[in-house]
């Protein structure tokens, strides 16, 4: 149980940041017509921000529903690239917590897991790492909730609070990449990054992200190849 | 069902099982799992520098400099706050509060 706190503990961050874009989410969802349980399926069921508002939106456009999905779809690949990642830290695990882990990882919550899964002892990584998703699933559905229900009342409290809340993600990102930075994780980080940025920038994101995990990769074989392993 | 129940069904399906069958196949496999200093052991510091530059940088809209400024101070502090106490919390509500008080400012 204290692993499981520790890991929603160190969620946190996660949460800070997923509060905001939830609200957005449950905002826009009632906004073009989705009934407050149907906004709220979309985020319990996915637990996916980008493609949640790629559906949403597409939807909403009229396009039929196969080609949204598809898009919607494409836009998660990434994830594919998490597994092998977590797999490598997280040591053994059940089936029953394997299908729990795997569908609470996000790209917040896979970040967060890469860079401190490490300094938890083995036997409790389940549990921090459940604990961890426990609470950023939380963040993100009762966020849904709210803006479904009246989050724009919510925000309109201060015009600054959305923004500062948002801010929490940038930060978390960089707080968690500073530790790695260590030998070729700097290239890696600059190629990655270089590589996401160029494509974020032509309406990319996806791919660009999918490009940058391909940077390390092929930076981790030519570090290889050079030292002849 | 409705067409929308339908679709957000079909995205979760596929989304879970994106991420559900390349982790049982490096947990329960032994051959694909990566290794420590393996081919994959840069992938997740080009992964978060990706998420770090995605999440900074708007892609619709231009980023004012002096938005832009402040989004770069405030991450200042938290490499500051990150290299001194080694507290990924502490770095990243401190980034916040630079942030906030920096708008407050404006």
């Amino acid at each position: 149980m204290r692993a499981f706190l520790a890991g929603v503990a160190a969620g946190f961050p996660v949460m800070l940041g997923y509060l905001p874009i939830a609200l957005a989410f449950g905002i826009s969802a009632t906004g073009v017509g989705m009934s407050l349980l149907e906004s709220v399926l979309f985020s319990a069921l996915i637990f996916a921000g980008a493609s949640q508002f790629a559906l949403l939106s597409l939807l909403a456009a009229g396009t039929p529903p196969g080609v949204a999905s598809t898009a919607a779809l494409a836009l998660n690949l990434r994830h594919i690239l998490y597994g092998p990642l977590v797999a490598q830290r997280l040591g053994r695990a059940g089936l029953s917590s394997t299908a729990i882990i795997a569908f609470g990882l996000t790209d917040e919550v896979f970040a967060t897991a890469l860079a401190r899964l490490e300094r938890v002892p083995g036997e409790a990584r389940t549990l921090w790492l459940l604990g961890l998703e426990a609470g950023a699933y939380l963040t993100w559905v009762g966020g849904t909730l709210m803006g479904a229900a009246g989050g724009e009342a919510l925000l309109s409290l201060s015009p600054d609070l959305a923004p500062v809340l948002s801010f929490a993600l940038p930060a978390l990102f960089l707080a968690l990449l500073l530790p790695l930075l260590q030998g070729g994780a700097v290239l890696a980080a600059a190629a990655g990054g270089g590589v996401a940025l160029i494509m974020h920038l032509h309406g990319q994101t996806a791919a660009g992200i999918l490009g940058a995990g391909a940077a390390g990769v092929l930076i981790s074989l030519l570090r290889r190849w050079r030292s002849g392993v | 069902m409705s067409e929308v129940l339908a679709a957000v069904l079909i995205v979760a399906a596929g989304t879970y099982l994106m991420r559900l069958l390349p982790l049982c196949l490096s947990l329960y496999r032994r051959a694909p799992r990566a290794a420590p200093g393996g081919t994959l052991s840069l992938a997740g510091p080009a992964l978060l520098a990706s998420f770090l530059v995605v999440s900074l940088v708007p892609a619709q809209q231009q980023l004012a400099v002096s938005e832009l400024m402040r989004r770069l101070l405030s991450l200042l502090v938290v490499l500051i706050v990150q290299k001194k106490w080694s507290n990924i919390g502490a770095a990243v509500l401190a980034g916040m509060l630079a942030y906030a008080l920096q708008l407050a400012a404006a």
